[in-house]
Formats: structure tokens, sequence, C-alpha cells
């Protein structure tokens, strides 16, 4: 018999429990998890205004085509000074709006299942945005909404080719500069593949490590993918395809591998951009895919250490359902393992961060202490599109509950209490963000203040741990 | 984080009328205040979280049942540093003794808010308040006070503003640039929260270990903490139209286990508000003749020593006041207001110091006869509950 946790469903699926939802929850927490499923592809009214990817890599690439014109023709006059600096406190304020927004949103969401599960899809296909790749840096939370949130209702299929098909992420695994080597342009230039997307769409995102490709499939989809690229002027020259707007994506037939390519045990004739398009969709209903994205769900939300029985449930859905991600999600928490009380999983800084905030309703939003917030996501090495790798962010307790970790934790904690520390009274607070706990609730009432009881509430182990 | 959005000081100077000194009603009770009223006078109020032991702080040596409820917290008799012939500070209050002997200090036992819970949240909830009991949304008294006489600039010392200057007048905020540091006393309750937690438990223990060891290798060539406070206080005081009330707090009295006798946490938290109040009057420099500081807590300890050698919540404990304002009041005795005894019959509930003055009686004294605001208006606005009998000396 499952007992289904209000405090599981908020806290382990959700972004951490405000105190006034408890009531909320309580009367049906699976329900309230389910009914967000088909949610999760509103976008937030707050993101409305930020501008396509589109717009923000036009505007991005211009940005760098100034810096590199005025320092190629020799020295940097004071005005050109001026006018990069101005550019550069826009950009900069951009950044901090965008990033500002995203923190917004998971600390006022209703739908913090959907939230989430936006968040581990956009984990999943994380990018990292540096100055490596400048014209992408505006385009993170673009990026998130365009490929992962809009395609949350859909299948698999649907969001892996939004992905693979999406200028961050051409540019962030270079496909942009991957030239068939027999390709009209490969033998002008003499160049050729750059593996780099077809690489991580195997190992990362579809069918894993160990999903059973080999170098040869890693070529034919790096092959397949060429031509996939970003409609941005080259150097001086115009941008590719006047018909489409700058920073859209563009399908350059010049730099086409041509060819039949094996894929998998399969053939796919070519047929130009189509060609990837039907190797792509294979590839996301491949069994090991199925297998792949159902431990990783687990492991993300459910435990480090994945029961393997609810890695098999969901794998079974997902071959099922043919990569259907409403099907997906409803079965996560359908999974007797996901109420299981004894399984149990870290927060993320992030997650840390965005409960704290959940915790404390009352506190405005200003952009001062957004800044503040993400100021502190930063000390947490966890900035969002920031990830060290395009593995993402890591699952495991080990990675985020190190020890210097857990101490700036506490100490971002006793930053927030000693600011609003006496605004909550954490001895009513405690009941309703957390599990019955006997030693806490002491600790909480013989707190020698408000502020101290605060403090020992958010910093507790209790509330670094998604129960 | 919120420590800027209340910083609208206004800094204007001001100008205490003759008009409003005039219109000073009086309060019953005033036998030990004459008029010493300033347009340059300065309040300090220090609030102690976590209920200061009072009995240990200010000793009853005098009282013969003392020794029978907790010999194990009274320093030995030759250290006390005695104030007559029945009352002593505890050794680790030279400063302060020093200003007892000047004229500078006044100390008031068995002293308690109107709260008479015990527990910590509606404890100071009531003494910021000045209300009967603990109410979420209430006001503080010293904001109160401030909306009835506007002349006056208050100013919050710490990361955020306390209840007492809550509400509708404004009121300044200052932070020191450097996050407090967590206290000894939080970091020991986390510990033990901690250590029920197989993996988390030993990652903060090593994290503390490692923390401990590079604080020690430190020197500490900046004030911090509450230091920096005390810092603040005495150069805010001092600034011309700079605020003339000040409220700071002062965490970790809480002693349930070890307190120490001699020495040990409570002690070293007695030095720490020795040495605060002593620095107060150096960084105060000529100021601090005007300035009177207010020591309060939100109620005192039991009587006896509990089984893990601290005291438990109480109820009437003491005040301090320092200053050199304090001397314009004349010769007074070393000790005020009247002594319930320790007697096992004169025990409140059969465990705690009996009351015999409300803490609001005390300060609406200080306000009225230090800072000049209206009697009558004190009582009908700022401490509308408080006793008619007034503060008693003796």
């Amino acid at each position: 018999m499952t007992t289904y946790s209000p405090f599981i469903a908020a806290n382990r699926f959700g972004l951490g429990i405000q105190p006034g939802e408890y009531t909320k929850i309580e009367k049906d927490p699976k329900g309230w998890l389910s009914a967000q499923i088909p949610l999760a592809n509103r976008l937030p009214p707050r993101y409305a205004q930020l501008g396509n990817s589109a717009q923000l890599i036009e505007m991005a690439d211009a940005d760098y085509r100034q810096r590199i014109s005025f320092q190629q023709d020799g020295e940097v006059t004071e005005d050109e000074q001026l006018q990069l600096r101005a550019a550069q406190r826009l950009a900069t304020a951009l950044m901090r709006n965008h990033a500002n927004q995203r923190l917004a949103v998971a600390i006022e969401s209703d739908t913090p299942f959907a939230e989430r599960l936006v968040r581990f899809w956009s984990n999943h296909f994380s990018v990292t945005l540096t100055n490596n790749k400048p014209t992408t840096v505006y385009a993170g939370l673009a990026y998130e909404n365009e490929t992962i949130r809009a395609n949350m209702n859909r299948r698999f299929e649907d969001m892996l080719l939004s992905v693979a098909r999406h200028p961050v992420m051409l540019t962030y695994l270079d496909n942009t500069n991957s030239l068939g080597p027999t390709s009209v342009l490969g033998r002008q230039r003499n160049r050729g593949l750059n593996e780099n997307l077809a690489r991580e769409m195997l190992e990362l995102h579809t069918v894993g490590a160990d999903g059973g490709y080999t170098q040869a499939d890693v070529i034919a989809l790096a092959r397949m993918l060429t031509g996939w690229s970003v409609n941005l002027p080259t150097n001086t020259a115009a941008r590719p395809d006047l018909q489409t707007p700058a920073g859209s994506f563009y399908y350059n037939a010049r730099a086409h591998e041509p060819g039949t390519q094996q894929f998998l045990g399969k053939s796919y004739v070519d047929n130009g951009q189509q060609q990837a398009v039907t190797a792509i969709r294979d590839l996301a209903n491949h069994p090991s895919t199925a297998v792949f994205i159902a431990r990783k769900l687990v492991r993300h939300f459910i435990a480090d250490q994945p029961p393997e029985s609810a890695v098999i449930r969901l794998a079974q859905v997902f071959r099922d359902s043919r990569g259907d991600l409403a099907s997906l999600h409803k079965a996560l928490i359908d999974l007797n393992e996901a109420w299981d009380p004894r399984l149990q999983k870290l927060k993320t800084a992030e997650d840390f961060v965005v409960s704290t905030a959940r915790a404390l309703p009352g506190i405005a939003l200003t952009d001062d202490i957004l800044g503040i917030l993400n100021d502190t996501l930063g000390s947490f090495n966890q900035t969002p599109f920031m990830a060290p790798s395009p593995a993402g962010w890591p699952e495991q307790a080990e990675h985020w509950g190190g020890p210097d970790a857990l101490i700036k934790r506490v100490e971002f904690i006793n930053m927030v209490t000693s600011a609003v520390g006496s605004d909550f009274d954490a001895r009513d607070i405690v009941n309703l963000i957390l599990p019955t706990n006997p030693g806490l609730q002491s600790a909480v009432r013989r707190a020698e203040s408000k502020t101290q009881a605060l403090t020992l509430l958010l910093a507790s182990p209790q509330f670094q741990w998604r129960a | 984080m919120t420590h800027q959005q209340n910083s609208r000081i206004n800094r204007r100077q001001f100008i205490q009328s003759a008009a409003i000194m005039a219109a000073a009603g009086t309060l019953p009770g005033l036998s030990w205040a004459n008029s010493a009223i300033s347009g340059n006078n300065k309040l300090a109020v220090i609030i102690l979280r976590g209920a200061m032991d009072g009995l240990a702080a200010v000793i009853p040596y005098g009282d013969a049942a003392l020794r029978t409820h907790r010999a194990a917290l009274i320093p030995a008799d030759e250290t006390l540093l005695k104030l007559d012939n029945f009352f002593a500070l505890h050794p680790a209050f030279p400063g302060l003794f020093q200003l007892q002997k000047a004229g500078e200090l006044g100390i008031v036992h068995a002293i308690a808010s109107a709260y008479r819970e015990r527990s910590h949240f509606d404890g100071q909830n009531v003494l910021e308040s000045g209300l009967e009991t603990a109410l979420p949304n209430a006001t503080g008294w010293l904001n109160r006070a401030l909306q009835v006489q506007n002349q006056q600039q208050a100013m919050a010392l710490g990361q955020s503003v306390p209840l007492i200057l809550r509400g509708q007048a404004s009121v300044g905020s200052w932070a020191p640039p450097v996050l407090p540091a967590l206290n000894e006393d939080t970091l020991t309750r986390l510990q033990s929260l901690y250590s029920a937690d197989s993996f988390l438990g030993p990652r903060l223990q090593e994290a503390l270990d490692a923390r401990a060891i590079v604080s020690a290798g430190m020197t500490n060539s900046r004030a911090r903490g509450f230091t920096a406070l005390i810092d603040a206080a005495g150069n805010f005081l001092k600034a011309p139209g700079g605020p003339n009330i000040v409220v700071l707090e002062n965490d970790g009295w809480d002693t349930h286990v070890n307190q120490g006798g001699a020495q040990g946490t409570l002690p070293r938290k007695f030095t720490e508000l020795d040495n605060s109040i002593t620095r107060l009057k150096t960084a105060l420099g000529t100021t601090w003749q005007n300035t009177v500081v207010v020591v309060m807590t939100e109620f005192g300890r039991t009587v006896r020593v509990n089984g893990t050698l601290g005291t438990d919540h109480g109820t009437a404990g003491v005040a301090f006041l320092a200053g050199g304002g304090l001397t314009k009041y004349g010769s007074r005795p070393a000790v005020l207001g009247p002594w319930p005894g320790l007697s096992e019959s004169s025990l409140r509930e059969g465990r705690d110091l009996q009351p015999t003055n409300d803490l609001r009686t005390l300060i609406a004294e200080i306000l009225q006869s230090h800072m000049g605001f209206n009697g009558q208006l004190l009582r009908e606005l700022v401490f509308p509950g408080m006793p008619m009998s007034g503060f008693r000396a003796s």
C-alpha cells in the first residue's frame, strides 16, 4: 500500500513546498502532480518579452562583429571603447535579466513538477554558453523554451529533433563547422567532419555510451548531420539564406556529405536534410534509448542508485508509447518507488536556493534579491547554462553534498535568515514544509530566537534532502 | 538580504524644541529620576536574545537560599565584584564594575516584561512590542514612540530591522559589509541535527574542522560581529545630525547546558557584553556623557541549576543601564528594584525569580526623563498596558 506524501510530491518532484501549498497538495498529492503534466509546455508570462533565439543570436553576432571590427582596424579609439563598454553593459543587463527571470519562474511556479521536468530535460540536453561561442551567449533561456518547454507534451523524438536543429546546440557542439569531406564546400576548403554533435547525441542524448554503437555509427550520423547550420553571415558576407531570419536554422546543401549511410544497422538514403531527420527519429526510438532515458529519469527524481524495477517499468512505457513524454512523466509518478520515503535525493544547489525562497513566501522578488540569489548560484558553481560539460549537472549526492558545499549552504541560509529571520516563525513553517521530525521540531522550538529557529530549519539536514 | 530596503535614514538635523520638553508629562513613580532632559541625549538599546541568566550576572550572594539552588554556578566568593553587602557582579564584568563606581551604571534586578510563559519567540515578541501578549503582527514600542515624537531618529544596527523598531515610523538601518559569522551556538545546534544524518553529518563535521584550523591561524584584523556593531553605534550616535537612538541585537544567551560558573559559555558572553559597553564608551568620547544604554533580555532563567549544569527558561531577570547620562540621576542604590527573595515560598511557580518590576516602567522612565518623550503619550500609545504604579526603585 503506497502512501502518497504531500512532502514527497512537492519536495521530491517539485521545487520545494511553499508553506501555503500544504493543504492544497495534501488532499491528493499524486493528483496534484499529474494535473501539472499537461501544463508543462505553457510559457511562463515572465518569459513572454525576452525575445526568441534567432533575435538573440543575431544581436550577439552583431555585438561580436563590432568587437572584432574595432580590434581588427588597428588601435581601438576612445569612441570605440565607449561603444564597446555600452554594448557590454547592455549584454550584462540582458543576461542578468534572463537569469533573474528564470529563477523567479522557479520560485513562483504553481506547477513546480512541470518546471522540474523542463529543467530535467534542459539538463539532459545541456548547453554551456561561453564566450568561445560568442553568438549564442544570450540565447540559453530561449533555447530551453523553444526546444524543451515547447515539446513537453510531444514525443521524445520531437524534442530530440528540435534540439538537434537548434542553432544554440548546433553551435555549441560544433556542427556549424562540420563539412562533408566530399561535399562542395568540403572539397573547396579541404576540410571535413566534426563529430562532436553526433557523438554526444548518441552518448548523452539517446542510447548512452553502452547503447551498442560503434565509431562507424558516430561518423555516419555526423555525415548525415552535415549541412545543419545557422543562418548567420560568415565573415563579411551577407547571411546565406535571405528568406529566413538571421540566427535561425539553415540547411546548407553545399556542406552536406552525399551518399547513403549505414547507421545502427540500417541504411539511410541521401535525401538532403531529411536523411538525418529520419535517422534521428529512429535513434530516438531505439530500445537502448528507452532504457537510457528511463534510468536517467529515475536517477534524477528517485535515487542516485536507480532501482532496476523502476527503470524497467519506465522503459516499457517509453517503448509502448513511442516516447510520449506526458505518458512517461505520468508513469514516473505511478511508480511505487516514487513514493518510497526510504529513497532519497539531495537537492542540487539551484533547487536548494529555489526551495529556500519558496519556503519564505512574501519576500519580494526584486531584481536586487534575484541578483543576490543568482550570485549565490554562482558561488555554488551552478550558474544556469554553465554546466561543466555537455553531460550537464551531475546527479550524485557526493557531488552536491561535499563538505565545502555544505558549509556554503549553511552560510547562505545564515545570510538569508540574518536579513529576514525575524519576519518568519519557523515553528509555524516546520510542519508545512518537511515531514514530521521530532528532533528538528524540538530544535526549532527550543531555538533562542526566531532567526536562529529559521536558520536551524533551513540549514537542517532534512531541508538538504528532497523527501 | 533586504537590509538596504529600510535604509531611509533622514539625516536632517533634529532640534528638540523647548515646547516639546515643556509638554512632557510626568509618570508616577519617578522616585529616582530628576529632570535630565537635553536635546542632545542619546539612547542605545541592546537586546540580549536567548534570555540572560540574571542571577549569574548580578549575584545576590547575600541571599541565604542562593547556594542551595545553584552552588555549581557561583564563582568563588573572593572573586565576586561586590556592589554592596547583598549583590555582586559576576567577575567577568570588571568594566561594568568601574562604571558603577563612577555612577555610570544602573542595575535593575527581578525585572520582567509582561510575558509569563516560556517561549523565546513569544517572549521576544512581547519584549519588543511592549504589549501584554505576543501578537504576530505587532509593532515595536520604540517605533510607536518615534511616531508620537518624530524629532527622534532611530537606527537598527544589524542585518535586519528588529520588531522593536518596526511600524509606521521611518527608521534607518545599517549592517556591516561582512556577513555576520555563524554563531557558535547555532553551529552547535546544527551539528547536533546533522549527527543523525549518516551521509551529511560527517561531511559537515569535516568542513567545520577545516574551518577551525583556518580561523585559528588568522589574526582578527577587522572588527567583526557584535564588535563591528558597537563601533558603528559609537560612530552613528556621535555624528552630527545622525540618529540619536540605536538598537543592537546580541545572540547566544540560551544557556541550557554547561553554562559555567567562573568560566565557560555564559562568562564568555558576560565578557563580550562587558567589553562591548566599555568599547562603546570609548567610541562615544564625550557623547557618552549624554548617553544611556539599556540592556534587556526576554526573560530570566530558572533559579535552580538543571541536570546539565545549565538553567532553563524562567521569569524575572536583570536589566542594565549604562552611560554618562546616568550621573544626572544622582545617588541611588547599586541595585534597583525590590528584592523578592529566593526562599522556596518566594519563587514564582516554585522555580523562577518573581518579578517586582515591569520592564516597560523602566523604559518609560528613560524615554521620558532622558529622551524627553511625553509621559502621557508613552502611557497611552507606546505602553498602553503598563502598570499605573510605575517603576519601583526599592
